[in-house]
């Protein structure tokens, strides 16, 4: 083919392309001038999922350029309609970042100057027998160099000799994240799973701080992503981390005195009181893209009408909410709740302070399992929806609870209990969707003061139509969430928990 | 995939510098371009700077598609290819000739790089012989560079008889004048006639006598990268748009 294939090398600061010559045989190099620099950006995501996976996206005159770990890159136009995956237009960097979390948006992580020139390989005759583009990224604190070498057909022997002459200048395949790093080098690391240092002969009281700390953390973490409004999944995460926050709290009586107990309780339920309305359009607004899927076009006039109504009341939810964290009262509370979970001893122990991690964990482990075990026993296969909610919260407070303690137990018996878990809880979700969707649709009608009898009218329309939808998924979603309910009262899965709580490496 | 060759049974008409210019602009039109250089003097692969392949000498050529597509080579433009000539090969015709069925050895080995290329233009050496009849049925369309002479008047009537004897489609040939010095009246009286003769056969572009063609061999290069402005290089430009045109018409 005509068009020449692509390879990429990636060169830690600068190149010398002078360091070429002499490294390939009786070729020659020329270089042509660099064009005038043009701007630069790195894109990530704010749970810097490319990062984590080794690859590197960059944009530049209209393109985007996505670099995987082992050094491969695809290349395609960044022309796109927003800064989800969804808004790229179609091609192999789209495809390649196909396994991005869906509702990420894509954030700036650095940015720059950048500077492109052309070398070819010559021979005898001045014909070109290998050319790459070498583009160098120059930001405020460091360089790096992008050598995209272009395969010319018929000259792979001259491709070689180059691309061995230019490995010899370039970082290990393996590092290419590396070698980005003197680009960005203030970028913060962000995860929604803190890494815990404690273990078995931790005390409970070290471990439960440990772990508020860690996700208060994170929440703070997510507060300018909110109110820049970003993506929803910043709010999410929030609400998140600041859930499991309150069920460690309630799994743990005993390991803070009653009154700094209650206080803490206080200060998590009053963090997380006013998320709700703002999650709740959230969660409207990305199910109002569904429903356009789910009912025939003749009921889509009515979706419409409803999705500006959604839009405007989250819009309205959204100023407020962020106006609220970026309000000095706000502040205040968070860095002060910050400064006492941080500070050694600042919370006052309870009785059960000084009891070891791992005996206190296994105790509150099995408790939350008798829950769960009691709530699908008394659901059974045909449990109510309130029954079904109650399943829900036990299997999240079971979940939670291994996932925040798992480093007190081997984690290869750790994770199958977990898997079950997820699965069921999966489920469950889908049932609660539909059950909350059902109910806010419903709510909308009843509340909503269309400007029309005949835009009432649409609306009502379709309103019917996505919850006609709704209630069979429901049903499908209940009969799954059974199933899955019963495996997790089954012995094999009782005896599995059993097991790796009480697994010799997990003895006090 | 069009297949284009630009043949003439007569030597020194053009045939190379338009193949080569005519590859150019295609391939700067956007299309994917290999150019075959069958003449043994090599004079397209010349202009392009590329060396002739060892593995040509081998005698499989045709018959090993593999060979073929090993062969070709990427030249200094985009979008455009090049299989360099043969040149210890001399008689693709003897060649061709040894191979049974070999009429549909050139259409065997151009399907291997369907796919590849839009168009591929084939510069064929001046010689009617197994090897241009070959080129016949495989090509699309026959460019015909003519001199404006009564010698070439000749060899294009020959061409025609050829065409007509070996029952080939005539609508294939697609003629143009070439080197034409507008001061001869020779040249201006016998394309008046042959345009009559001929009717449909001749483009309307004029290929005027010039030096920057013959400075092709210096540059090494098709005449628009040097002389895009000048007549010369303003005629290949109208040859390729007068092709593309008829090429949308059929």
């Amino acid at each position: 083919m005509t068009t020449p294939s692509e390879h990429l090398i990636v060169i830690p600061g600068e190149m010398d392309a002078t360091q070429l010559e002499g490294a390939i045989g009786k070729l020659r190099v020329r270089v042509d001038s660099p064009l005038a620099p043009i701007a630069f950006q790195l894109w990530d995501f704010f749970d810097q999922s490319l990062r984590q996976a080794g690859k590197v996206l960059v944009e530049f005159d209209n393109r985007f350029l996505l670099i995987s770990g082992g050094g491969g890159c695809v290349m395609q136009s960044a022309q796109r309609s927003g800064n989800f995956v969804s808004d790229l237009e179609s091609g192999p960097v789209k495809q390649g970042l196909r396994k991005v979390p869906p509702l990420r948006a894509l954030l700036e992580s650095g940015a720059g100057q950048l500077e492109i020139r052309r070398i070819g390989v010559l021979d005898s005759l001045q014909k070109t027998q290998a050319r790459a583009v070498v583009h160098t990224l120059r930001s405020d604190d460091g360089v790096v160099t992008l050598v995209l070498m272009q395969r010319l057909r018929g000259y792979d022997k001259a491709f070689a000799v180059l691309e061995t002459a230019l490995t010899h200048l370039a970082t290990a395949k393996a590092q290419v994240i590396d070698a980005f790093q003197p680009i960005r080098p203030n970028l913060a690391c962000y995860t929604t799973k803190p890494n815990f240092g404690f273990g078995s002969d931790t005390p409970i009281y070290d471990a439960v701080t440990e772990i508020i700390q860690g996700f208060l953390d994170v929440v703070r973490a997510n507060e300018a992503g909110i109110v820049a409004d970003h993506d929803t999944e910043f709010l999410h995460d929030y609400r998140v981390a600041i859930r499991k926050i309150r069920s460690v709290l309630n799994a743990c009586k005993g390991v803070y005195s009653p009154g700094q107990m209650n206080a803490l309780n206080q200060s998590f339920d009053d963090l997380m009181a006013p998320t709700g309305r703002l999650r709740d359009l959230d969660v409207q607004e990305l199910d109002q893209a569904g429903y356009f899927e789910i009912v025939p076009e003749n009921l889509h006039p009515g979706l419409n009408l409803m999705a500006r109504a959604f839009h405007k009341q989250r819009m309205a939810e959204h100023r407020k909410f962020a106006k609220y964290l970026s309000s000095r009262p706000y502040q205040k509370t968070i860095r002060a709740l910050a400064a006492q979970v941080s500070e050694a001893g600042a919370l006052e122990p309870g009785p059960k302070a000084d009891q070891a991690g791992v005996r206190f964990a296994r105790k509150m482990i099995l408790k939350r399992y008798k829950k769960l075990q009691q709530a699908v026993q008394a659901g059974g296969k045909h449990a109510s929806d309130a029954q079904l909610h109650d399943m829900r919260v036990h299997c999240k407070r079971l979940r939670y609870a291994l996932e925040l303690f798992a480093p007190l137990f081997p984690s290869e018996g750790v994770k199958p209990v977990l898997k079950s878990l997820k699965k069921a809880q999966e489920d469950l979700g889908a049932f609660n969707d539909c059950v909350v969707q059902q109910d806010a649709l419903k709510r909308f009608l009843n509340t909503h003061a269309a400007k029309s009898k005949a835009d009432s009218r649409e609306i009502a329309l379709s309103v019917g139509g996505v919850v006609t939808v709704l209630t069979h998924r429901q049903s499908i979603a209940r009969e799954k969430s059974v199933a899955h309910l019963s495996r997790l009262g089954s012995p094999e899965y009782q005896k599995n928990l059993r097991q790796i709580l009480t697994a010799p490496e997990t003895k006090e | 995939m069009k297949v284009i060759a630009c043949y003439s049974n007569k030597g020194g008409v053009g045939k190379t510098a338009t193949s080569v210019n005519l590859a150019y602009a295609y391939a700067q039109s956007g299309a994917r371009v290999l150019l075959c250089d069958l003449d043994p003097q090599g004079a397209s692969s010349f202009y392009l700077r590329v060396k002739p392949s060892k593995k040509l000498t081998e005698t499989r050529f045709f018959e090993d598609v593999e060979r073929f597509t090993k062969a070709i080579r990427a030249s200094d433009f985009e979008n455009l290819d090049i299989l360099p000539a043969n040149m210890t090969f001399r008689d693709f015709d003897v060649f061709l000739s040894r191979m049974r069925n070999s009429r549909s050895r050139l259409k065997k080995a151009l399907r291997a790089v369907d796919g590849d290329y839009d168009v591929v233009l084939l510069d064929c050496p001046p010689n009617i012989s197994v090897l241009s009849e070959s080129v016949f049925r495989a090509a699309d369309t026959v460019v015909v560079p003519v001199i404006p002479t009564i010698l070439s008047e000749r060899t294009l009537e020959q061409l025609v008889a050829f065409f007509d004897e070996n029952k080939l489609n005539k609508r294939k040939l697609v003629a143009f004048f070439s080197m034409v010095q507008g001061q001869k009246s020779l040249h201006v009286g016998t394309m008046e006639r042959l345009r009559k003769d001929y009717m449909k056969m001749f483009l309307k572009t004029v290929m005027p006598f010039s030096t920057d063609v013959e400075r092709m061999g210096i540059h090494r290069a098709p005449v628009r990268t040097y002389a895009p402005k000048r007549p010369a290089g303003k005629a290949f430009h109208s040859l390729w748009q007068e092709l593309e045109a008829r090429g949308k018409k059929k």
